[in-house]
């Protein structure tokens, strides 16, 4: 089992996070756990801190939604967005995208996930570790998370 | 070899006696004239008039008697390209005569033209037609020459007889679909570049017949350049059609091929060289043989008169009249000269003369919409003339960045291959390797005339010493133009930025100086300078955001990769290129943009570009204005992770915005709008409630750019088209209405063309309108419902109470199966095995029918109403009726935003009755359905327990049920638009504090101490604007004309009527500030308030606001509203007004 580990868990989705939270809590009961909600939230946190391990959303909102906060704009990249800035700040933690869009949509594009992996694999290649398919209904992604968790980590 | 010849004629004879004795001998030729070899092409197209078919030659298609006639025969079988274009030949040589004759109509129509002889060129158009038959050619032409003659309507009118003609006569698509095209490219409001770039896209689609892609693309698409394959699709479209039409094409397809040194059509060029021969007077395959053999000395070219270039190039800028001779070749350098010593051009010049002005334009600015505009329509209308080859060539050099000097110019071979002389000016955009010859047979045809001398310093060859002394008659201007681009031709960079710059400085007429920075940036380009070139492209253009299209801007950006970003953060200059370049050119460099703008700030060690504010005098003022005012706005800073919200984001662009009214005092209007703006928005978001809850959005601002670039052009032309009567009928506008309503493709196909242009276009354009904002991928309501909705966080609200209870289980990801509830199988170990099991079972069996009923919802209900989504809750349509009051309301008045307006109403119309259904679905059918299932469940369990206590599974259920209604009532408020609580600005005093914000955001040192006497008063209705903007004029007076700029004291007394606010706002002013001018200037203003005359004013007053303020408070009430306002002795200035006032009611938010 990999020692203390910070971890940074982008996702704006409660019942995700919480469904997150609670595989990493029951797998790896002594990491630290960080949650961002937002885009930005998330590239200011991993700017200021050292993190061993993101594990991403890639559909998210630019701002933290609240009361009085709607959010800014919408990226149905976001991730892939998150992923650039980290290449512009040359942060190189390495990243698991984790998200239950099986296609994506984008001017011009629709993606399907494979074509996402492959398109994040030869872009960011170095800190870019795969992406795994959350549906609330199925339970193999947490097997699947805590496998890339452990070739990630080590242990 | 005897044989082969004997067999060879027996061909000839043999295809002749299947033509002769065919029943079809058309049919018989196409099917047979593979068989002929090249060498008896030629005889069998001279014998092929011989024969007849009822008494008529079977060629006779190549003289049409009709426009519906055109093209109407079978294409011929397919032969090899150099065959198809042997045939081509033959047929030419075959009808030389009247070739010769119809290229002498040709160029007589060309010069009627453009010397506005219109009347004259239209009836020459009716006599080439009587000779020559209906032809593309003619039809074209004409369309062109009505529009300027007789405009709109008599183009129109000229389109709806050929598609009457067509549909006569069989439904020949063919020409109509032509001629609706010629039409609307002739239109003054379409953009021809724009509509060519849209059809090569239509054209590029595989559905499309590759012949008639070819063709099409020949005939509408500006810049198309055939290959040999296109070449020969288009001369075998062209046998079956006009002999005009097909020599045309021919001709055309050589000289577009030969421009771009396509070296593939090398038989074409040859075929045109031997066609030279026979056709003697047309001078384009004269030109075309001259190039293609590498410029052979020769004489047969005819000289023209240089005096006026010599005098260009020699600094005598002597303005052109309308008594020079026309000719095509020479109206560049007139328009250069009418650039430099403009005149008045009189309404009764040649239609030639009237197009200076547009050029002269262009030369000095290159980014003039309206001169582009002017000479794009004669370009792309009359594409085989002469003049309009010359058109093309100074169209491109002054608007494209691709026109740098290092260039050869295609655009110059085509105006070369056009005209009927030896043009010097070819010179430089020849190959390199044939320059030495060209300029050889300049300098001896012509002679050492400073023209010519300065094209060959422009070619960047060496002068012969001989003529060296003729140098010294040009003037230093053009002797420097030359030069520099000589020398960027032979790669001399270094000298050629330095006599860029050095031309500089001196005063340059702005044609010259546009030049010199365009020559300059061309040689930073190649020496990779990029400082140097981000510097001098930002400097000329941030004053003109549309030149930066004239120099490398594009190269320069794509060059900014994330080193040389790195290395050049702390230039300025850096984000400002990416957000010219964003803007004009291509906004895929937006993110980058926003990258460069905040790595500007890093290397200051800054993070808001607030913070520049104490070291503004760092930078080029310039620069930073531009900065400040187009790169730090939320659009951009939004991507940066300094800002934690959007409310953060506005506030730093206030913050911007303050410093900008100091250091940029001439937009301070615009700075001080923007700041009400975002103070009232501000206050409207404060008041929206649930933002958090409602999912359904649409982001109409990004929808609004869109549309812009998307339908304001056909929005003109929907205008442009009422206006000329064209259109709109009842009965078409119905029709146009029922197809739309019931889900018909418009003119999709390919050759289908819309009924009624006008009607179609404005159905059209409201589809396109309602399906960006339900189906856009990255701004439409589709992309926030799969985001926020779909995509898992329906299946994780509507799990989470039954997880909560251990109640649902895990589908297995490779089988499918869901797992039984082992939970519950050991907490009901009080049962026998066999009851817990089957218990556990059918929890399992329960989980699937409730992620299956969520996947429903989510899959079939929660979209975009489509054929295949026909459950879908979002139908967004509109009625018949609906259209008809929008056409009704569009009329040929109508503004492009009163149009977006209208669309967008009609949007959230029905949005809001799909909303409106998706509540009543959710209380009648979604939530009794999820309650029965939770229900049976229970029931269920007890038959399966058969009395055997179950008592704590059964309260998980009946707990998880309730939790499941909760989540459906949450689910359904994601359902609603979001709604404000209250009224947005609700009280008086905060009415008054947007004002004093919108003030005090931009001023911070203002910070009036109030004195507030307020009754008690109802809130304020949809008084947001008017108030914030009344209490933002009042404010902005006591700051400017106080004469305490700081802390004046302000007491405001609020008085009420029934229906009316009475309001005085009184000030203290400091000593001096009362004085007899003051006085006798607050007179004036009320003596023209009192006469009416404010309305005129308004704009010319000055900065006292005072009839802005009468303005604002309106004059049609009655009795009317009181305004008044003085001195109250020499220490108070008083304002006092009326305002009308309506009780307050919820207004829903929209978008």
């Amino acid at each position: 089992m990999p020692e203390l580990k910070r971890v940074l868990l982008v996702e704006d989705d409660e019942p995700k996070w919480t469904a997150l939270y609670k595989c990493l809590n029951s797998n790896f009961p002594s990491f630290d756990v960080h949650l961002e909600r937002s885009l930005q939230g998330a590239v200011r946190f991993v700017r200021g801190n050292a993190v061993d391990l993101v594990l991403l959303d890639m559909t998210l909102p630019n701002f933290e939604t609240g009361a009085d906060e709607p959010g800014g704009m919408a990226h149905s990249f976001g991730g892939e967005e998150f992923l650039r800035q980290m290449d512009r700040f040359d942060i190189t933690t390495p990243v698991i995208v984790i998200t239950q869009f099986e296609m994506f949509s984008a001017a011009n594009q629709t993606l399907r996930l494979p074509e996402l992996d492959n398109r994040l694999r030869s872009e960011f290649g170095d800190v870019y570790k795969g992406a795994i398919y959350y549906n609330a209904a199925i339970h193999d992604w947490e097997k699947q998370l805590v496998k890339a968790m452990h070739k990630v980590l080590g242990g | 070899m005897s044989i082969a010849t004997n067999s060879k004629k027996s061909n000839l004879l043999s295809v002749q006696n299947a033509i002769r004795g065919a029943s079809s001998p058309l049919f018989a030729f196409s099917v047979n004239r593979k068989r002929i070899g090249p060498e008896d092409i030629q005889k069998l197209v001279n014998w092929l008039p011989s024969v007849r078919r009822r008494g008529r030659p079977i060629l006779e298609n190549q003289y049409p008697a009709s426009i519906a006639k055109l093209n109407r025969a079978s294409l011929a079988a397919p032969i090899s390209p150099a065959l198809e274009i042997r045939w081509a030949v033959a047929f030419f040589v075959s009808q030389r005569t009247k070739l010769m004759s119809f290229r002498v109509f040709a160029e007589q129509f060309d010069e009627l033209m453009f010397n506005g002889q219109f009347d004259e060129a239209l009836s020459l158009l009716d006599t080439i037609e009587s000779r020559f038959g209906a032809s593309f050619w003619v039809m074209e032409n004409r369309f062109a020459a009505l529009q300027i003659a007789q405009g709109l309507e008599a183009q129109k009118a000229y389109l709806f007889r050929i598609r009457e003609i067509c549909g006569c006569e069989g439904e020949n698509t063919l020409p109509a679909y032509l001629a609706f095209y010629y039409s609307t490219r002739n239109e003054r409001a379409t953009n021809p570049q724009k509509l060519s770039e849209h059809l090569a896209t239509r054209y590029s689609g595989t559905d499309v017949p590759i012949e008639l892609k070819a063709f099409l693309r020949l005939r509408l698409v500006h810049d198309f350049v055939p290959g040999i394959e296109d070449t020969a699709h288009v001369l075998r479209i062209g046998l079956t059609g006009a002999i005009i039409d097909y020599y045309e094409s021919f001709v055309v397809a050589a000289m577009r091929s030969l421009s771009h040194n396509i070296a593939e059509s090398m038989p074409l060029y040859t075929g045109a060289a031997e066609l030279a021969r026979s056709i003697s007077t047309d001078v384009r395959l004269q030109k075309i043989a001259f190039l293609h053999e590498a410029i052979p000395p020769t004489n047969i070219f005819a000289l023209r008169d240089l005096s006026l270039e010599n005098d260009f190039v020699e600094g005598n800028h002597v303005s052109t009249t309308a008594d020079a001779p026309a000719t095509a070749s020479r109206w560049s350098w007139e328009a250069k000269s009418f650039s430099i010593a403009s005149r008045e051009i009189a309404s009764d010049e040649p239609y030639r003369c009237q197009l200076y002005p547009h050029a002269s334009e262009l030369a000095k600015q290159g980014n003039s919409i309206e001169s582009t505009n002017e000479l794009v329509h004669v370009v792309h209308n009359f594409p085989a003339s002469n003049f309009a080859a010359v058109l093309r060539d100074y169209l491109f050099e002054h608007t494209s960045v691709l026109a740098g000097p290092q260039f050869e110019r295609a655009t110059a071979v085509q105006a070369f291959i056009s005209s009927k002389t030896l043009d010097p000016e070819l010179l430089p955009h020849l190959a390199h390797t044939l320059r030495p010859k060209y300029a050889e047979l300049l300098l001896k045809r012509y002679g050492p005339q400073s023209f010519v001398v300065t094209q060959i310093v422009t070619a960047g060859l060496d002068l012969d010493p001989l003529y060296a002394g003729e140098l010294s008659v040009l003037s230093p201007t053009i002797l420097n133009d030359a030069q520099a681009q000589g020398r960027l031709r032979t790669a001399e960079y270094d000298a050629a930025a330095a006599i860029s710059r050095e031309a500089r400085s001196q005063s340059l007429p702005l044609i010259f100086l546009r030049r010199s920075q365009r020559f300059e940036a061309a040689a930073l380009l190649q020496q990779n300078e990029l400082a140097n070139l981000c510097a001098l492209i930002s400097t000329i253009s941030i004053a003109d955001e549309a030149l930066c299209a004239l120099f490398p801007t594009l190269e320069c950006a794509n060059r900014l990769d994330k080193a040389a970003r790195k290395a050049l953060a702390n230039d300025i200059s850096i984000s400002l290129i990416l957000d010219l370049c964003t803007k004009v050119i291509d906004d895929r460099f937006a993110r980058i943009r926003a990258y460069a703008y905040e790595d500007f700030l890093f290397s200051l060690r800054l993070e808001r570009p607030s913070q520049l504010g104490s070291i503004l005098n760092k930078f080029e003022v310039q620069k930073l204005i531009y900065y400040l005012r187009y790169l730090c706005i939320p659009d951009v800073m939004q991507k940066s992770s300094v800002f934690n919200g959007t409310k953060e984001l506005e506030n730093e662009r206030l913050a911007v915005l303050a410093i900008l009214v100091r250091i940029d005092p001439g937009h301070t209007q615009s700075y001080e709008a923007e700041t009400r703006k975002i103070t009232r928005d501000q206050l409207i978001q404060s008041a929206i409630r649930d933002v958090e809850q409602s999912k359904v959005y649409v982001d109409i601002g990004a929808i609004q750019k869109w549309a812009e670039q998307n339908l304001r052009e056909r929005f003109l032309r929907y205008r442009e088209l009422r206006a000329a009567g064209v259109g709109a009928e009842k009965e078409s506008l119905l029709r146009a209405i029922q197809n739309a309503v019931a889900g018909k493709q418009i003119a999709e196909e390919l050759l289908q063309l819309p009924e009624d242009e006008a009607t179609d276009l404005l159905v059209d354009m409201v589809r396109q309108l309602l399906r960006q904002c339900t189906s856009d991928p990255i701004h439409g309501l589709d992309l926030y419902l799969s985001m926020r909705i779909r995509h898992g966080t329906l299946s994780g609200q509507l799990r989470s109470p039954l997880e909560a209870e251990h109640l649902i289980t895990y589908r297995a990801a490779d089988s499918n199966e869901y797992m039984q509830n082992k939970y519950w199988a050991d907490r009901l170990n009080h049962l026998d095995w066999t009851t817990a099991d089957t218990i556990a079972h059918k929890l399992g069996a329960f989980s699937a029918e409730y992620d299956k009923r969520i996947d429903r919802i989510a899959n079939d209900f929660i979209q975009i109403w489509s054929s295949e989504k026909p459950h879908a809750w979002f139908r967004i349509s509109f009625t018949a009726f609906e259209l008809q009051l929008l056409a009704s309301n569009i009329d040929a008045g109508a503004t492009f935003d009163e149009f977006l307006d209208q669309g967008f109403g009609l949007f959230w119309d029905s949005l809001k009755i799909c909303l409106e259904n998706i509540s009543k679905l959710m209380d009648s059918e979604i939530k009794p359905a999820f309650f029965s299932l939770l229900e049976n469940l229970e029931k269920d369990i007890h038959q399966i327990a058969q009395g055997k206590p179950t008592f704590e599974l059964d309260s998980a259920i009946r707990t998880a049920r309730t939790g499941v209604m909760q989540a459906l009532d949450r689910v359904e408020r994601w359902f609603k638009l979001p709604v404000a609580t209250t009224t947005p600005v609700s009280s008086f005093v905060d009415l008054l504090d947007v004002g004093l914000r919108g003030v005090t955001n931009i001023h911070p040192d203002f910070d009036p101490v109030l004195e507030r006497d307020i009754p008690e008063l109802p809130e304020m209705v949809g008084g947001l604007t008017l108030f914030s903007d009344i209490f933002f004029v009042i404010f902005n007076n006591i700051r400017l004309h106080s004469g305490i700029p700081n802390r004046p004291r302000v007491w405001v007394r609020v008085g009420r009527t029934e229906n009316r606010l009475q309001i005085t706002i009184e000030n203290e002013i400091s000593e001096g500030v009362f004085n007899e001018t003051s006085a006798a200037k607050i007179a004036t203003i009320h003596d023209r308030i009192d006469r009416g005359d404010y309305q005129r004013s308004v704009s010319s007053e000055g900065r006292s606001g005072l009839t802005k303020l009468r303005s604002l408070i309106g004059s049609d009430h009655t009795p009317p509203l009181k305004l008044d306002f003085g001195f109250r002795g020499t220490a108070k200035f008083f304002v006092h007004f009326e305002l009308s006032m309506r009780e307050t009611s919820r207004r829903a938010i929209r978008g």
